[in-house]
Formats: structure tokens, sequence, C-alpha cells
């Protein structure tokens, strides 16, 4: 893993179109900006990874469904 | 074509009815294309599941979510609108995975992160939402109980 020590206001440049600034440093909390292509999606990692946990659930369903399947709209 | 799967055996399906997703679904993004089956064939459930064609026994359990909850409300950005190529908000289609561990009565809906699927251009992605009121865990059943709470 590469570590760069980066001060406010200073920024990191990923693969000539994607820039990340550090934009305000308080305590030991850092704020981030993006600059990226569209196509790029942002998330924090433990939203995502929350994400792709409760997905792997809904595809393990270990109750009756023909009592969710009963119910109508 | 004809697919094989776990929970429904052998099925036969048109290839117009293929929903590709693109980057996959997170946690299973090697599987892109998916068929969508409605719970039951009247199409009296709000139920459906989003069944894998590259992989058999993946298959998703969703809801359509404003079944449940009449003041969902969630708003495509630019970018998702393009990636999913929507021309008219018609086209969309919103679903939110179901989970349950234990009785129906705790099921939960993830509503922080709907599937969007385009059913004119057969695409779809799953997106995660800003807005801090909508919950991965969200249940089911008990909502309307809790509003009813919050107004005593």
């Amino acid at each position: 893993m590469l570590v760069l020590g980066r001060k406010k206001g200073e920024s990191i440049i990923i693969d000539n179109d994607i820039e990340i600034i550090v934009t305000a440093i308080e305590g030991d909390t850092i704020k981030l900006g993006f600059k990226a292509p569209k196509h790029i999606t942002i998330h924090r990692k433990e939203i995502y990874l929350e994400i792709q946990e409760e997905n792997k659930q809904a595809t393990s369903n270990v109750i009756n469904l023909s009592d969710f399947l009963n119910m109508k709209k | 074509m004809k697919i094989q799967t776990t929970r429904f055996g052998e099925l036969e399906l048109a290839d117009s009815s293929v929903i590709t997703f693109n980057k996959g679904i997170p946690g299973f993004e090697e599987s892109k294309k998916y068929v969508l089956i409605p719970a039951d064939d009247k199409g009296e459930t709000p139920f459906f599941f989003l069944q894998s064609i590259d992989i058999e026994e993946v298959n998703f359990f969703l809801v359509d979510p404003f079944s449940f909850f009449k003041e969902y409300d969630i708003k495509l950005n630019d970018q998702m609108v393009e990636k999913l190529e929507l021309e008219s908000p018609t086209d969309a289609l919103v679903l939110t995975t179901v989970t349950a561990k234990g009785e129906i009565k705790d099921a939960t809906t993830n509503l922080k992160a709907p599937l969007i699927i385009n059913n004119t251009k057969q695409l779809g992605m799953q997106i995660v939402l800003d807005s801090k009121d909508y919950l991965i865990k969200q249940p089911l059943f008990q909502h309307s109980e809790k509003a009813v709470a919050r107004q005593v």
C-alpha cells in the first residue's frame, strides 16, 4: 500500500482523471473532496460492505416464502 | 434460451427478458445477467425474484417498496440516469431486497440501496441513496406502528 502525507488543500491524482482533495482537517476527522469521471462510483466503505452483506442475506432467506406470497398488494 | 436455477429448476425465457447489471450487484459482482420473475403468476403480490442467469443458485428476493412505504421517494442523479439510459421516469422499475432471518414479522427491506431497472432497455443497477431517512434494515411490517408512536 502506498502511503502519502498531505496537508489541507493538497490533493492526490489517480490515473490522470481522479482527484482527491484534503479539504479540511478537524481533530481525527479529515474531509475529502473527490473529482472523478461520471462512471466512477464513490462510497464510504462501511456502507458498501453493509450493502454487500445485506444482498447476501437477501439471497438466502430461510423463512417460509409462502407467508410472503399469500400477501396481496 | 434455457437456464438452470436452483430455486426454479430449468427456466425457458425470452432473450429480451434478460436484464444486464453492467457492474453486477455488490457482493455478486461476477453475475451480470438476471431475469425478473414475479413471485406469483397473477401479479397479485408485490414480491419478485431476481434470478441470476450466470450463477444458478443466486436469486434475490425483492419487493415493490411503494406497496409498503407510500412516502418512499428516490431521486436519481444525472449519472444514474445516464448509466441506465433512462429516457422517461415510467421506464424505471424500483425494487428493494428483502431479508428475514427469523419470523416473517421481522422481515426487513433495504430502502437505502434500491435496485433500479430500466424495463425498456433491460438495464439495472443497485444505487445507494444519500438520504439518512432510509435504512438498510427497514422493518417491512412495523413501520406503521412506529409512525403512530412518533405522533404520540
